[in-house]
């Protein structure tokens, strides 16, 4: 079913709607979930969740792209979940491995006089990445909006993972330098 | 600015920017974006063969089975028209020292076969396809190769894996099953009636054909992975043999032939070096203990050398700890190797198995006997390599996801496979006034089989990770397993090391890690 028929069946309340979605996308958000839980009934439960955000917030919204649209659903229902429920096998998770990763971007220190307007950086990260090659962009969006694993995306990229390591390396550190010119405190 | 804040916005990023990664990882519906490309996170995005070449962790295994046929004979003719001595003397008037010793007692050699080698760019897609293409024609060549041989290994794993308690065995069901087809294609009549009987086979031409898909099927050096199968015959200086046969060998089977002096030093070093060659010296022990007997008429040598690295750097060395191995003989430390896996899990009579993958082709599986049963009962029963066979995936595969602990181990064997062979029915190449090997030779020599020697080794690591990641191996990526179970190697267990067509190469029993 196309995605825009499974938006059709949110607006009119059809139940069958949560039900395209899990055949459709079901796998495919488990995957983005257990990448951040790794744990397969915490990331069912995510997924759950993400059908019922998703059964809210349809209406008002009609996404033109429902993949990524329950992919943010999942992915920020996830983290939630993982900051509550931190484990120590979660130290191994994608997420965090991801985001000790993205430390180096940031000095972690607290900014209560400018804080940060989430939006407004999500903002300036994809003008940022809209100035670097596809291949660059590709492989940050791969790690850490997705937080596929060096291993897995070398499967599908077909590059070594030295190369996909050194390019990521690249674009965190001029995010690092384009957040700055572009006035937020790091 | 916190990370955690940076991570967020990440999580908000243009939905243009996200579907183009998408369409990298994949459709999200499972269907693969192009050719070769399966979705990650979706069925089928690990059965596609990698294209990157990493050494996250090995696996070396080799076996070698000695088979060494020892003559009894009973009127010597010295220097026949085809001996080796005679060659070199024809050829050269005189010994020929820039020789190897191995080319010194050559008679016969095969050609092996040049493979397609995987390509030293990562980037050259040209040169991959070519590589791709020349592997699947090679699976399909020798697809249906392994009927028969299945039986083979259900009926002789058992015979040869039982042994001394507390002790490590290895066998090689394919190394045996290529000698055992060398030795009814030089033997005739009951002889080679009861070794065709052994391995379900009526007709030696039948298993000829049978033999040569096996090694075809198995034999592999494109830089990727390494199986190298070799096959030797090793003759006394004094017999005349027929040079049809060792040509015959050395085209069907891919062996070698020899002739020099059994009991000289000269001639036991040749057969040393020549199995350090095969083994990439991994059995210099085993090879240093083997001597040319005097009184030997013919010895039979047969290698299997195998290597491969864990897909998807299975182990993280930074993971490994010590813990106890519970063997037979009592408790011991060692390091235990821990990964995750989310397919490749089955559950069978008395015992449950998981299987790790090897890069390009090919796997491990590892069997582990419930609680309160020994790897004999596992054996006694039977039941337990029937899974090996069973085409595609099991209705387990994605229903779990498994804590898998092993120990690094690196177990060697060696045993007589005579008594063996003798409680499967072959009997008669034993016997002086049974055994049949005319096509050898057509002096009466009385040559008969007086031992039959195995010896094997197979080491397993994890080693050449240096990235700071311990990530699950999601090769079935967004199945959705439903079950949690600790898969601990802490007792004695079973492997088999499965080729790319899941033909078994070896099978063990470690008792002592």
């Amino acid at each position: 079913m196309e995605d825009m028929e499974i938006v059709e069946l949110y607006w009119n309340r059809d139940e069958a709607a949560i039900a395209r979605t899990q055949e459709k996308y079901g796998r495919y958000l488990v995957k983005i979930a257990y990448n951040i839980l790794l744990d397969m009934e915490d990331s069912k439960e995510s997924v759950n969740d993400t059908y019922y955000s998703a059964w809210k917030s349809m209406p008002p919204h009609r996404p033109q792209a429902l993949s990524t649209y329950l992919a943010k659903i999942a992915r920020q229902i996830s983290i939630d979940i993982f900051r509550k429920k931190n484990s120590r096998k979660r130290r191994h998770s994608q997420y965090a491995l991801s985001l000790s990763e993205l430390e180096e971007c940031v000095s972690g220190g607290e900014t209560p006089q400018q804080r940060v307007e989430l939006g407004l950086l999500a903002q300036a990260i994809s003008a940022y990445l809209g100035t670097v090659s596809k291949e660059a962009r590709v492989l940050f969006v791969c790690r850490y909006f997705y937080m596929d694993s060096l291993s897995e995306i070398a499967e599908y990229t077909r590059y070594s993972e030295s190369k996909i390591k050194s390019s990521l390396y690249r674009t965190r550190r001029n995010l690092k330098a384009y957040l700055e010119k572009e006035g937020f405190v790091i | 600015m916190k990370k955690e804040q940076l991570q967020d916005a990440i999580g908000q990023i243009e939905d243009g920017i996200l579907q183009e990664a998408q369409q990298m990882r994949g459709n999200t519906d499972g269907q693969a974006q192009e050719e070769g490309k399966p979705a990650s996170g979706q069925p089928g995005a690990g059965r596609r063969t990698r294209y990157r070449r990493m050494a996250w962790a090995a696996v070396a295994g080799v076996a070698v089975l000695c088979g060494s046929i020892y003559g009894v004979y009973r009127h010597q003719k010295p220097g026949g028209k085809h001996t080796q001595k005679e060659i070199v003397q024809n050829n050269q008037g005189s010994t020929d020292v820039s020789l190897t010793p191995n080319e010194q007692y050559m008679v016969a050699s095969p050609q092996y076969p040049d493979m397609v080698q995987y390509p030293d760019s990562e980037y050259d897609m040209d040169e991959y396809r070519k590589w791709s293409d020349s592997r699947k024609a090679r699976s399909m060549k020798s697809q249906g190769c392994s009927e028969g041989f299945e039986k083979f290994f259900l009926e002789t794993a058992d015979t040869f894996l039982k042994g001394e308690k507390g002790k490590n065995r290895i066998y090689s069901p394919l190394n045996v099953y290529l000698a055992s087809s060398l030795l009814a294609e030089v033997s005739d009549g009951g002889s080679r009636g009861q070794i065709l009987g052994l391995l379900h086979e009526d007709r030696v031409e039948t298993l000829r054909g049978k033999a040569q898909a096996l090694w075809n099927a198995s034999y592999c050096r494109d830089g990727l992975t390494t199986r190298l199968l070799a096959n030797s015959f090793w003759m006394n200086e004094n017999i005349t043999y027929r040079q049809d046969t060792m040509d015959a060998l050395a085209n069907d089977y891919y062996a070698s032939s020899f002739q020099g002096k059994m009991g000289s030093e000269a001639y036991s070093r040749a057969l040393q070096d020549w199995v350090n060659s095969q083994t990439g010296n991994l059995l210099e022990e085993q090879a240093g203990q083997m001597e040319m007997e005097e009184g030997t008429v013919l010895r039979l040598v047969s290698t299997v050398y195998f290597q491969a690295n864990w897909k998807s750097r299975a182990f993280d060395e930074k993971d490994t700890t010590q813990d106890v191995f519970h063997g037979e003989n009592g408790d011991e430390t060692c390091d235990f190797m821990h990964t995750m896996l989310v397919k490749g899990y089955r559950q069978g009579q008395g015992c449950s198995a998981a299987r790790l993958d090897f890069e390009g082709d090919g796997g491990m599986w590892l069997i582990l006997p419930e609680e309160g049963k020994t790897v004999d009962d596992l054996l006694e029963a039977g039941e337990w390599g029937k899974f090996l066979f069973q085409d595609g995936e099991m209705e387990q595969d994605g229903e779990y996801i498994v804590n898998l602990s092993m120990p690094k181990f690196d177990v060697s064997s060696k045993m007589d496979l005579k008594e063996g062979l003798q409680t499967l029915g072959v009997t008669d190449v034993f016997e002086s006034g049974t055994a049949d090997f005319s096509p050898v030779t057509d002096e009466n020599l009385g040559i008969y089989v007086s031992a039959i020697d195995h010896a094997a080794r197979v080491s397993v690591d994890e080693k050449g990770c240096t990235a700071a990641y311990t990530d699950i191996v999601l090769d079935a990526g967004g199945a959705a397993p439903a079950n949690e179970v600790d898969f601990n190697l802490n007792r004695p267990f079973l492997f088999v090391i499965v080729g790319g067509d899941g033909l078994p190469l070896f099978t063990g029993v470690v008792n002592q890690p």
